[in-house]
């Protein structure tokens, strides 16, 4: 290993720290670390390849110049926070605890399979939110395909904001040299082997990074007239995540109920808000420390600056943080389980559809279902008795 | 020292430039940069910045974030000028 040191003219925001060491994976493959000084004002960059120590150093200094060129930080705002009545000690070793009992196998980079009470807590989580989006919000629900067409997530704005997080499907490229030189190097071998990449098609299609997106392009063309249109979907979505990808917090595939929204702009901000006080009023109900913050996205590299300033500026986001065991250092942590986002006209303007002559506005609040099961086993355990008793026996039966 | 109209001047340059207009004489002091010529949301901070870098000023953020005309701009830049 060897460890450079990149020392800024300044110190930076926290936020800005947090982005650039999550981003700074992206950089290189031989990245394995970069950890800022107290001041955060020096990175510590942890490099794999002494032989390829120089070529990613310079691309995590290139990395953190379109970051931090042109950032401007906004403080964030606390709009609400919860404290818990039980009072037991967060569980430092949930993941591990709940894999005992096989609730999580982990079965591959970034991704788990659920059982037993962390597949009943999903469930009724879900189950609760899909009911009141219908009953209190008139939502239709939807059910969505994994592949999202390539084209329809380039207008969503995905790839220019996000490229570094898209996941691209593709296959073997319609050729039958190709087709049987895989086959006869995957029987030759112990373990997989990867296709020469020139045997691969071209991607048409990305396996879904959000459920909402799903939703935009069928609304081309529409006029919205009723006072709001809401619809409701479960489904996988993706975001690889380098070497972040970790346990329930990060996963590469993961479960989101979504609530999606579009009118005009006065009852969609309305929706949004109410949108938070159900998830506020579920988090509650399940006991949970809590806080609600603004927020921005993680914007990859020179998009970060203009887009998180957009976001903040405007309340666009906001997320639900609910708190979960603290890292190695002991730095407490919460995991951003739910949010709600405002998107302005941008798919309305994108994708042509209207509310009183006007593009269309939208708005989505999203729950992470497996973010959800972390805090809430953090926070009560797997003993039944901690937790509410309106949740106990749906969840341990 | 840049003086009121010149600064008008340049604003409504930086105005037309993000609102991709050709003719920066069109723009109506009163007119909402955002709502009425166009300028997204999203490219704020860019408008910011320009302002900041080509007129030699620092604005605070609040303020910037309710100046929302060629007006309430080359107000809010006269009044943070020289601080």
């Amino acid at each position: 290993m060897n460890i450079v040191h990149i020392e800024l003219p300044a110190s930076i925001s926290e936020d800005l720290a947090v982005e650039i060491a999550k981003q700074a994976a992206h950089a290189s493959r031989a990245v394995r670390a970069l950890r800022w000084d107290p001041a955060r004002r020096v990175a510590a960059v942890t490099i794999d390849d002494a032989a390829r120590s120089s070529l990613a150093e310079d691309k995590v200094r290139r990395l953190i110049t379109a970051l931090v060129a042109r950032h401007r930080p906004l403080p964030k705002r606390v709009l609400t926070t919860s404290v818990r009545r039980d009072r037991g000690p967060l569980v430092r070793d949930v993941e591990h605890r709940l894999a005992q009992i096989g609730a999580v196998r982990p079965t591959g980079p970034g991704t788990v399979a659920l059982s037993g009470p962390a597949l009943a807590f999903a469930h009724k989580l879900d189950a609760l939110v899909a009911a009141a989006a219908r009953d209190r919000f008139g939502a239709r629900a939807d059910a969505y395909p994994a592949l999202l067409p390539a084209d329809v997530l380039h207008r969503c704005g995905y790839l220019t904001s996000f490229p570094h997080a898209a996941t691209m499907a593709t296959h073997l490229t319609e050729d039958l040299d190709a087709i049987e030189r895989f086959r006869a190097d995957n029987r030759a071998s112990r373990a997989f082997a990867p296709p020469d990449p020139a045997a691969l098609a071209a991607p048409v299609a990305f396996l879904a990074p959000a459920v909402c997106y799903h939703l935009y392009p069928s609304l081309e063309g529409l006029s919205i007239d009723s006072p709001l249109l809401v619809v409701t979907a479960e489904g996988r979505c993706f975001r690889y995540e380098s070497i972040h990808m970790r346990g329930l917090l990060r996963l590469w595939d993961f479960s989101m109920r979504e609530i999606i929204c579009a009118g005009p702009e006065p009852a969609v901000a309305a929706a949004r808000d109410r949108l938070l006080d159900l998830a506020l009023e579920i988090a509650r109900d399940l006991d949970l420390d809590l806080r609600v913050e603004t927020a921005s996205d993680p914007f990859f590299s020179s998009e970060y600056a203009q887009k998180t300033y957009w976001q903040t500026r405007n309340d666009l986001k906001l997320e639900l943080l609910l708190d979960i065991p603290p890292a190695d250092d002991d730095r407490p942590r919460t995991a951003a389980a739910s949010s709600f986002n405002l998107h302005e006209d941008h798919f309305g303007r994108t994708f042509g559809f209207t509310a009183g002559g006007s593009p269309a506005f939208t708005g989505c609040a999203a729950w992470g279902l497996s973010r959800w099961v972390l805090a809430a086993f953090a926070q009560h355990g797997l003993d039944p008795h901690r937790w509410p008793e309106s949740w106990r026996s749906d969840v341990f039966s | 020292m840049v003086g009121g109209e010149e600064t008008e001047g340049r604003v409504r340059a930086i105005v037309a430039r993000l609102a991709r207009r050709a003719e920066d004489t069109e723009i109506r002091r009163d007119a909402d940069v955002y709502r009425e010529l166009g300028i997204a949301s999203s490219v704020a901070l860019e408008l910011l910045l320009s302002l900041e870098d080509e007129l030699g000023v620092h604005l605070p953020d609040v303020e910037f974030n309710e100046a929302r005309t060629i007006a309430a701009l080359c107000d809010l830049i006269e009044k943070w000028r020289g601080r």
